[in-house]
């Protein structure tokens, strides 16, 4: 067995490029799986990991029915409006089992101003509970707190980056700044955070009731983030929303209900057309592949059919025969799987890093031994059904035919 | 059957077909070898001697007659029968030496060991000894392309006995050597014989025939008295 290894290595190396060139469909079909399975899991994780920075597979986000719907093939206004109120998040508290809290968003564009300083940010109308319930909290001064919602007070609370643009170094806190040529207070400045590499510190944050007074002049909201009390709850709050909306909404079906679970199982989605369309491609691949290491296995034996002859002249029954060419196979397939999951395992990289670079955020590719385990099972089965016509017709040489052979 | 006797063979017929015409390439032979013989064989090209050898070395079978080796009729056996009697019973030394090039010689010597599932420490020390016997014991490690023809034609013979075969066949083993190294294979091979071993040489070689204690001419297939 050992002396069939040591054989068939030394065969690949005495014909270098050909073994090579044969490989060629081994280590792309290879390549391809480990490199895209990397990938995907990179592209898992990260949603994952993004997700969980603002609570996880505990949210549902919940949105009203868009204006405008998809009909005939057309944008198309919608004869009727519905809308998301403070009522309603109110009432998920009240009727929905589960639930542990309710954040209202509610936001527009603006500019705020400070002095000759000015810059563009999304200010978001909040309430109290907001920072702790998004894991969000001030680094200095304070949050909107209880008052100033109860009073719709004129008071503002910074993100990071807005507080560089207009103040630099200099202190903040204290200070009025203009939205709309409405002064507000600054009260406190928020943390740096960052989520799917969008920087929240162009954020600004009042209390939502004097948003919905001074600024959006409607009480609408954009949307509700739903927090369950437990991971595991999710499914069934969500269900519980559904009905929720159909309860107190003439066209509540209409609005949308999304968890993070429904992410990730549209992320999974996307990842399984990945893998069922490099899945073809690998399978293609390792088809040429094998039928290249037939190719070559057919070439060694007429070669080598001396050399098996003189190995029946001594004593090697025909399953040493078929069992030493399988094992070249085998062995040539396994070193084009080997040079694949390497080529595949750079391709993850490379392909992560491009999109890490376009998204100007680090976006890891995962090498999944599973990926590797199944690719190298692939390369190996490969070796074995194409090497056994070649190392069959090998085995059945008459041996003085074979030592006849020049 | 006497008693030592280890071949016989009765009434073998080999034919060749080549395309319409047939070829009696043995027609009818009876032999029989008996343990300790010195057997040559002579007769001009094309009489039928290396599909002799062949058949004596289960390599191929003969299309009627009788083959006994040691008692067991070959005649009858499959394929991997016949790949275990020349594994046991059989040691070939060919006129083109047929070592495997990549594989050092003391690997080269190791093979029939190896077919035999001899476990790897006895493998290594029959090859060693086979190789000691023929001279060969310092240049184990080296390939076979790297020896003269000589010395290949040495590890052919250490690979023919590292088995302890019944008995070794040798076809022209001087064919392909100039004649001073050919006459010190064939003082090797007789050597070997005065040790025991039964041996069948085919060979134009005198020194040989003289030392036979057995000729025999062959013509198309027939022995000539
Ligand atoms: N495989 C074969 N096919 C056809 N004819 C063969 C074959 N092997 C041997 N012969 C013929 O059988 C005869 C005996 O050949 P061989 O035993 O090789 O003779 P020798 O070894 O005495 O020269 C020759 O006429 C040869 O041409
Ligand atoms: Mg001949």
């Amino acid at each position: 067995m050992l002396d069939s290894v040591n054989m068939a290595l030394s065969q690949l190396r005495a014909n270098k490029l050909r073994s090579v060139l044969t490989l060629l469909g081994i280590i792309i079909g290879v390549g391809s799986v480990v490199g895209v399975v990397s990938m995907g899991e990179g592209l898992r994780s990260k949603v994952m990991t993004e997700i969980d920075k603002i609570g996880g597979s505990r949210l549902i986000f919940v949105s009203p029915p868009p204006v405008y719907y998809r009909k005939d093939g057309r944008w198309t206004h919608r004869p009727w409006v519905e809308n998301l109120t403070l009522r309603d998040a109110d009432l998920i508290l009240e009727e929905c089992a589960d639930v542990a809290s309710v954040i209202p968003i509610g936001g527009s564009g603006e500019t705020v101003k400070f002095g000759r300083a000015s810059t563009e940010c999304n200010l978001d109308g909040v309430r109290p509970d907001y920072a702790e319930v998004m894991d969000w909290n001030v680094v200095r001064g304070r949050f909107v707190n209880d008052t100033d919602f109860a009073e719709a007070r004129k008071v503002v609370v910074l993100g990071d980056q807005v507080k560089e643009d207009l103040f630099g170094t200099r202190e903040a806190l204290g200070n009025e700044v203009r939205i709309r040529d409405q002064r507000y207070v600054v009260v406190g400045v928020m943390e740096d955070k960052r989520v799917f590499g969008h920087n929240w510190g162009q954020n600004i944050l009042i209390p939502l009731s004097t948003a919905q007074k001074r600024i959006f002049g409607n009480k609408y909201l954009n949307a509700l983030l739903v927090y369950c009390t437990d991971s595991t709850k999710a499914r069934s709050v969500n269900k519980d929303l559904g009905k929720f909306f159909k309860r107190h909404h003439e066209h509540g079906g209409e609005f949308r209900i999304e968890s993070a679970e429904t992410m990730i199982e549209k992320v999974d989605h996307i990842i399984n057309i990945l893998k069922m369309v490099v899945g073809g491609i690998a399978g293609v691949s390792l088809l040429v592949g094998g039928i290249g290491i037939m190719n070559i296995m057919l070439v060694s034996v007429t070669e080598r059919t001396r050399e098996i002859g003189i190995r029946k002249a001594i004593g090697a029954k025909r399953r040493h025969i078929l069992l030493q060419f399988l094992t070249e196979a085998v062995v040539l397939s396994l070193c084009g799987g080997a040079v694949g999951i390497l080529f595949g395992t750079g391709l993850g990289i490379g392909i992560s890093e491009v999109i890490g670079h376009f998204a100007k955020e680090p976006f890891p590719s995962k090498v999944s031994v599973q990926a590797v385990a199944v690719a190298i099972s692939f390369a190996f089965l490969t070796g074995v059904f194409f090497g056994v016509y070649p190392a069959r017709k090998a085995s059945l040489l008459d041996p003085v035919e074979a030592l006849r052979y020049e | 059957m006497d008693n030592g006797e280890i071949i016989q063979l009765t009434e073998i017929t080999k034919t060749y077909r080549v395309g319409e015409s047939e070829v009696h390439a043995l027609d009818g032979l009876s032999l029989s070898i008996r343990e300790g013989d010195l057997l040559a064989i002579m007769g001009p090209s094309g009489s039928g001697k290396s599909t002799l050898m062949n058949i004596l070395g289960c390599l191929d079978v003969s299309d009627s007659g009788q083959y006994l080796l040691r008692g067991t009729e070959v005649s009858e056996m499959d394929e991997d029968e016949l790949s275990e009697i020349r594994n046991r019973e059989i040691g070939f030394v060919f006129q083109m030496f047929n070592l495997l090039p990549r594989m050092s010689v003391l690997r080269n010597v190791e093979l029939p060991l190896a077919y035999a599932g001899a476990p790897w420490r006895k493998r290594r020390q029959a090859a060693r000894d086979a190789l000691e016997q023929v001279g060969l014991g310092h240049r184990t490690q080296h390939k076979p392309t790297e020896l003269s023809g000589g010395e290949r034609q040495r590890v052919a013979i250490a690979r023919a006995l590292v088995n302890r075969p019944a008995i070794v066949l040798a076809d022209e083993p001087t064919g392909n050597l100039d004649s001073k190294t050919g006459e010190e294979i064939m003082k090797l091979l007789v050597e070997l014989n005065k040790q025991g071993r039964t041996l069948v040489i085919v060979t134009h070689d005198e020194y040989v025939a003289g030392h036979a204690n057995r000729i025999i001419r062959l013509k198309d297939g027939r022995i000539q008295d």
